[in-house]
């Protein structure tokens, strides 16, 4: 059976599920310390340990294959030492693109790339020596900057871009105009538990594989690939993770392919867990960006034409870089109609860690574009830009008489637009035209201290961009006294999907969420799942298991029919009992019979999803299958003399359809919140002139601390159906929260712009440090002459 | 005697451990982990910097009746620190009925945890803080947490969950009935062991075949000595460099001597002027000693670091390790703070302001150590006034953080002190500066005069943390914030 390509045959059984704030399934365990993580496990005798042999240079070319062996061997309890020239099979851990080596070999691109994995007797051996080895290279010149690569031509993939209508006549014609430069910083996953692979060979070459990973499948047929394996000798397991964040869909495959390889090669188990500074050191961050920008407006502020570029930091090799940068493309406009666009996205290659996933994958930051620029028009025009952003949101096409006011960039039209309803609702709740008084007021009274007021609107779309990743799977086992275990391809890394999970399938079969243990994410169960990315996880999870719970209610109706003397057709399933005639019958009971009756008490479900068709050559067409909403108010002050900042006040508003678990989606948004806002604050990456990065450590890389979130902190679900049939017609929560926190940002530029009593445009990028807050208002003030 | 060689004892809910054959660098958490295989403590950056490892440590109270608890990173404390002590993690809480302590519990309520990585040390860190204070408010409460990450919840409801533990005030102490036996079967020595001659041994707790040692003497007196007879040896007392230094650099001092249970370095003597601060007192009593005295000193002091860092780290440590970030130092230069060294039985005073000689040296000698850090109570009418500027408030390293004491007299600046760190290679004081502000008026005070003398006074230079342009701008206007304030109350 291929998968439905409509929910209307998955309906929940009852639907009591829907909308109870159960507690994450493994609360109890967290809290008692009794959750395991990999590192956790309960080691296998002769277990070794591996540690990476890490590039010094930014580039170079590897003299032989870049190591003394025969010295590293020497080295206290070490066992074996293996480089790019030990791997039997294909050499990469890129997901997309195949042109990314786990061991550098021949050359190296960027300082922590791994050159080579020894292995030890223990942990602190392997490290010591690691830490120890000279890795032999003819350093060259590298290219770090965006600058550097574009002035070189250097990038990963060609540039790409959108034309809607005539930009530049546009802009020329327009009675305002403004152009600038702005640019978001790199960002670190900072995901608490650090990568770690533990790697156990099998019997007949087989090898189980416990990785720290969103994307199991992806470890397993990479490792595969590596060793000359077939996928069905690999397994690979993970029960949690101790966060992703989009760090360990691509990235955690440069530690699980070299565990693998260390454990084959000698046929012992092999733990590969970073430290922290390696860890910061060799994976790829969020995609650091500039945006150049040209912009014609009326007199209003309404946009007419844009002309943006759009160039970003991709690193040594390819990784997810062609998909972010798509998706920032996708989300240059946010909540926004630009009639006429010109946009061009360039993917510079330059010698650092490949960028990678993160939480909102490109979108943040073709959004912090756009809001940069109504921001500049307001404050060009004197406006508040919440006026600005209001004028410019997409427009209902009976009101405009044109459907190209509802219609995207990439040629899609949107169907499910509430934007202006949730604006509208967190501007009451948040009381934004009185608090906006009182900011004046504020202001006007105090002389070193200014406090800003910033309402950002989010529309983010959801789907993979590669629509063949858009398919979920879900396997279903009843035992016979009525427990259940459901296996899906989605991963657990806090965000509470096993939690959904469990109570779509309780949902799906009318029995209580503590019938149904989710079970660890298994390759062996379900195969070729995609990476739980893209906001996806209890989308298309939670399809395929409505999917399989469907298949089982077809099942156990005869089973119970039989019992109840009623027909198939018109048994029911709720509250732990199959009712049908007048009668209920236990479930437990039903499921026994069913044993007893012959009945395979286990499936598997299958789901995809359906209408989105899209061509990402040239980025046009149905990217997206639904867009979530939100809006935010951040209230914030400053300190005109030191530049330090506090966020007094936050307000939220998110569209995450009708919630499967508010607790859970409350808790996604209150994280994402606080994760945006230090991308754009306090969380900043520093290098050298070398390219070494030197924030490797929670030292000197600060994400926020519980003393930075306000009292005031509220979030509000908006009450909106899904107008696609998801599981219980629930949106994603995963990421389009995280862009809640550009209001942080715009809330400190306007703060900055206090400081100038409001005469001079702010230019400001993010991170908003202390520092750059400090200098913008020095800019500020000089511009408007104080 | 109890100090037996290569053994460290400590307990761990209700049962004494023996590690044997560690190594004198082995931490806390990787023995707990690996050993004690209590793998509900996490390793999440080995630098005591997220708190997924947070544990609490115990000592026997001064009566002998219970346990003193402080939290702290056990992935960089010595394992051998612990001799002698308590410890509980995690998985110390739950009673054998199942009951969880009410954090616990509130936790799992309000869904405070999500990954569920940095929950054991969030955990740990909010019962440490209810075991002191059962009615914590919200700024103590996220201070209590001001060391512990989380990526995923936004903290909310942790410290809602903080707050609403504490609605059981009877359910919020550890039982800890059972460990105080043993502490006291394990207490270490107060007096040192003596040879037949009467010349001072000073025991180790971890002594290798090559020779080298952790050793945790009981009094001054063996310090001295033992310095003298090992002048390389590298002082313990908060571990928050050294633990650092051997997971990141992988350093193996040869001696590592632990000021954690000399009684004397760790007592604040007390005159009508001065407060004579011994050198292993911890961060978190300096901030209670001058908290109504200098109240932006116990600012500084409260952001300088997390409870686990300021509750084993010490004033000493920090003036000792001399770094040009130092946060402590800008305070204790403003107040003209005088250190007292001790070499064999001889002691001599030194100005901190005479102390440094450049980049982390300093006038102390090989085999020297700070014994005191004395420290002036305010006279009337001094005005001292400092703040730390940093990227994020609490936890972070400074960009600078400066430091003033003066009076007025007549209207006009006098006895000026400011000092600075994050300008030049050791926090200093700023001569020239003064000089621009002594006996002016505050409102004459120009900025310019004040730029000039910066520019004057320091390499400019950028630095990780902030550029030279910010911290020029920033010491320039605190500087004037600092006098400013005073300004519109005099």
């Amino acid at each position: 059976m291929n998968a439905p390509t409509a929910l209307k045959n998955l309906l929940p059984a009852s639907g009591v599920q829907q909308g109870t704030d159960i507690v994450h399934e493994s609360a109890h365990l967290h809290v008692t310390g009794t959750a395991t993580y990999i590192d956790d496990i309960p080691e296998h005798a002769g277990t070794l340990y591996a540690a990476l042999i890490l590039s010094p240079v930014a580039h170079g070319e590897l003299i032989g294959d870049g190591i003394d062996r025969a010295a590293i061997l020497k080295e206290h309890g070490v066992v074996a030492v293996y480089t790019a020239k030990d791997i039997p099979g294909e050499n990469n851990c890129g997901p997309i693109v195949h042109d990314d080596p786990f061991l550098a070999a021949g050359k190296v691109e960027f300082i922590g790339q791994a050159v080579a994995v020894v292995v030890a007797r223990n942990m602190l051996y392997a490290r010591e020596a690691a830490h120890k080895a000279k890795v032999l290279v003819k350093e060259l010149t590298p290219i770090l900057t965006v600058e550097e690569a574009m002035a070189a031509g250097s990038f990963i993939m060609p540039p790409k871009g959108i034309t809607r209508g005539d930009a530049a006549t546009a802009i020329a014609n327009a009675p305002h105009k403004i152009k600038g430069t702005t640019r978001t910083g790199q960002q670190e996953q900072f995901y608490l538990e650090g990568q770690i692979t533990y790697a156990v060979p099998k019997e007949d070459g087989q090898l189980t594989l416990y990785v720290s990973t969103q994307h199991p499948d992806g470890n397993q047929r990479e490792a595969a690939h590596a060793l000359n394996l077939h996928t069905n000798d690999v397994e690979v397991i993970c029960r949690r993770m101790g966060g992703g964040f989009g760090g360990k869909e691509g990235n955690a495959s440069i530690f699980s392919q070299s565990a693998a390889l260390a454990a084959h090669k000698l046929q012992k188990p092999v733990k590969l867990r970073v430290n922290r500074d390696d860890d910061m050191t060799i994976t790829g961050k969020r995609h650091d960006f500039r945006i150049d920008y040209e912009v014609g407006f009326d007199d209003n502020g309404r946009v007419l034409g844009a002309d943006i570029t759009l160039m970003s930091r991709c690193g040594y090799s390819t990784d997810y870089s062609g998909p972010v940068n798509d998706r920032a493309c996708l989300h240059i406009d946010n909540s926004y109609h630009i009639p006429a666009l010109k946009l061009i996205s360039h993917r510079c290659k330059t010698n650092t860690q490949s960028a990678t996933a993160f939480r909102g994958f490109g979108g943040p930051q073709g959004m912090f574009g756009i809001e940069t620029v109504m921001d500049e028009i307001a404050m060009t025009l004197g406006k508040d830009p919440l006026e600005v952003r209001k004028l410019n949101l997409y427009t209902d096409p009976a009101i405009s008489g044109s459907p190209d006011t509802m219609t995207t960039q990439y040629n899609q039209l949107i169907e499910d637009w509430v934007g202006d309803k949730v604006i509208a609702q967190v501007e009451r709740e948040s009381n934004y035209a009185e608090r906006r008084a009182q900011v004046q007021a504020f202001n006007a009274k105090s002389k070193t201290r200014k406090r800003g007021l910033a309402l950002v609107p989010l529309k983010f779309g959801i789907s993979f961009t590669a629509t063949h990743l858009n398919q979920g799977g879900a396997l279903l086992v009843v035992y016979m006294d009525g427990s259940v275990s459901c296996n899906h391809g989605g991963t657990e890394m806090g965000q509470g999907l096993n939690t959904k999970m469990a109570q779509v399938c309780a949902d799906g079969l009318g029995i209580s969420v503590d019938h149904v243990r989710i079970t660890a994410t298994d390759s062996q169960k379900v195969p070729n799942a995609s990476a739980t990315s893209a906001s996806s996880g209890a989308d298309i999870n939670g399809a395929a298991i409505m999917n399989a719970t469907t298949q089982m209610r077809e099942r156990l109706k005869p089973v119970a029919a039989r019992m109840l003397g009623c027909q198939a057709e018109d048994v029911s399933f709720a509250n732990n009992e199959l009712h049908g005639g007048g009668k209920s019958v236990k479930w437990a009971d039903v499921t026994k019979q069913a044993w007893l009756d012959r009945v395979g008490l286990s499936v598997t479900g299958f789901y995809m999803t359906p209408e989105i068709k899209y061509d990402f050559t040239t980025l046009n067409g149905r990217a997206f299958y639904y867009y979530c909403y939100g809006a935010a108010v951040s209230e914030v002050e400053i300190d005109t003399r030191t530049g330090e900042w506090w966020l007094k006040a936050v307000d939220i508003v998110q569209d995450v359809g009708r919630s499967i678990n508010p607790a859970l989606d409350k808790g996604q948004i209150e994280g994402a919140y606080v994760q945006g806002m230090g991308w754009l604050t306090m969380e900043e990456c520093i290098w050298d002139k070398k390219g070494k990065l030197l924030t490797h450590g929670p030292s000197t890389y600060k994400i926020p601390v519980a003393g930075d979130i306000p009292e005031h902190f509220k979030v509000s679900l908006f009450d909106n159906a899904n107008l696609k049939p998801t599981p219980f017609n629930s949106k994603a929560t995963g990421e389009p929260p995280l862009m809640l926190g550009l209001s942080a940002f715009f809330a400190l530029r306007d703060a900055v712009a206090a400081s100038a009593n409001h005469k001079a445009v702010v230019y400001m990028d993010a991170p908003a440090t202390p520092e750059r807050i400090l200098m913008a208002c020095e800019k500020a003030k000089a511009t408007a002459g104080l | 005697m109890t100090q037996v060689t290569n053994t460290v004892r400590f307990v761990l809910d209700g049962q004494i451990v023996e590690a044997q054959g560690e190594r004198r660098t082995t931490t806390v958490l990787d023995y707990l982990r690996e050993q004690m295989h209590r793998t509900g403590t996490k390793e999440g950056c080995a630098e005591g910097d997220c708190g997924a490892c947070v544990v609490m440590v115990g000592e026997l109270n001064a009566a002998g009746t219970g346990v003193d608890y402080v939290a702290t990173n056990a992935c960089i404390q010595l394992l051998p620190s612990l001799d002698g002590k308590s410890v509980k993690t995690v998985e110390s809480l739950k009673k054998p009925d199942g009951t969880l302590h009410p954090v616990q519990a509130e936790m799992v309520k309000c869904h405070g945890s999500q990954c569920g990585f940095c929950t054991p040390g969030i955990v740990m860190s909010l019962v440490n803080l209810v075991q002191v204070l059962p009615m914590p408010n919200r700024q103590q409460i996220t201070d209590s947490l001001s060391g512990n990450l989380c990526r995923c919840t936004g903290y909310k409801p942790i410290i809602d969950s903080a707050t609403k533990a504490c609605a059981k005030p009877e359910a919020l102490k550890l039982d800890d009935s059972a460990d105080v036996p043993l502490l006291k079967e394990i207490q270490r020595a107060s007096v040192p062991t003596l040879s037949l001659d009467g010349d001072i041994i000073v025991q180790p707790v971890v002594r290798t075949k090559k020779g080298n040692e952790f050793v945790s003497p009981a009094t001054i007196e063996e310090v001295a000595d033992y310095l003298v007879k090992h002048p390389t040896t590298t002082l313990l007392a908060g571990s928050t460099e050294i633990g650092l230094q051997v997971n990141k650099q992988y350093a193996r001092p040869d001696h590592i001597m632990y000021l954690g249970n000399v009684k004397a370095l760790r007592q604040v003597a007390e005159t009508d002027k001065v407060w004579r601060i011994g050198a292993a007192v911890s961060l978190t009593q300096v901030e209670a000693l001058v908290a109504k005295a200098y109240p932006d000193f116990a600012e500084v002091l409260r952001r300088f670091g997390s409870p686990p860092i300021r509750s084993t780290a010490t004033l000493a440590g920090n003036i000792a390790n001399g770094s040009p970030i130092g946060d402590s130092m800008p305070c204790l230069l403003a107040l003209g703070a005088n250190l007292v060294l001790r070499r064999g039985d001889k002691t001599r005073n030194v100005l901190l302001e005479n102390f440094y000689t450049g980049m982390k040296k300093s006038v102390l000698e090989a085999g020297e150590f700070i014994e005191a850090v004395e420290l002036a109570k305010p006279m009337a009418g001094q005005v001292f006034r400092a703040h730390k500027v940093s990227k994020r408030f609490e936890q972070d390293i400074s960009a600078t953080c400066a430091a003033i004491s003066y009076t007025l007299q007549g209207g006009k600046l006098s006895g000026v002190k400011l000092a600075y760190n994050g300008l030049s290679p050791f926090p200093a004081r700023a001569p020239q500066l003064e000089a621009v502000l002594e006996g002016q008026a505050p409102a004459d005070v120009k900025a310019a005069d004040l730029d000039a003398a910066i520019a004057a006074s320091f390499t400019a230079r950028d630095g990780l943390r902030a550029t030279w342009a910010y911290r020029a701008l920033v010491a320039r206007n605190l500087a004037l914030e600092f006098i400013e304030e005073q300004k519109e109350v005099a």
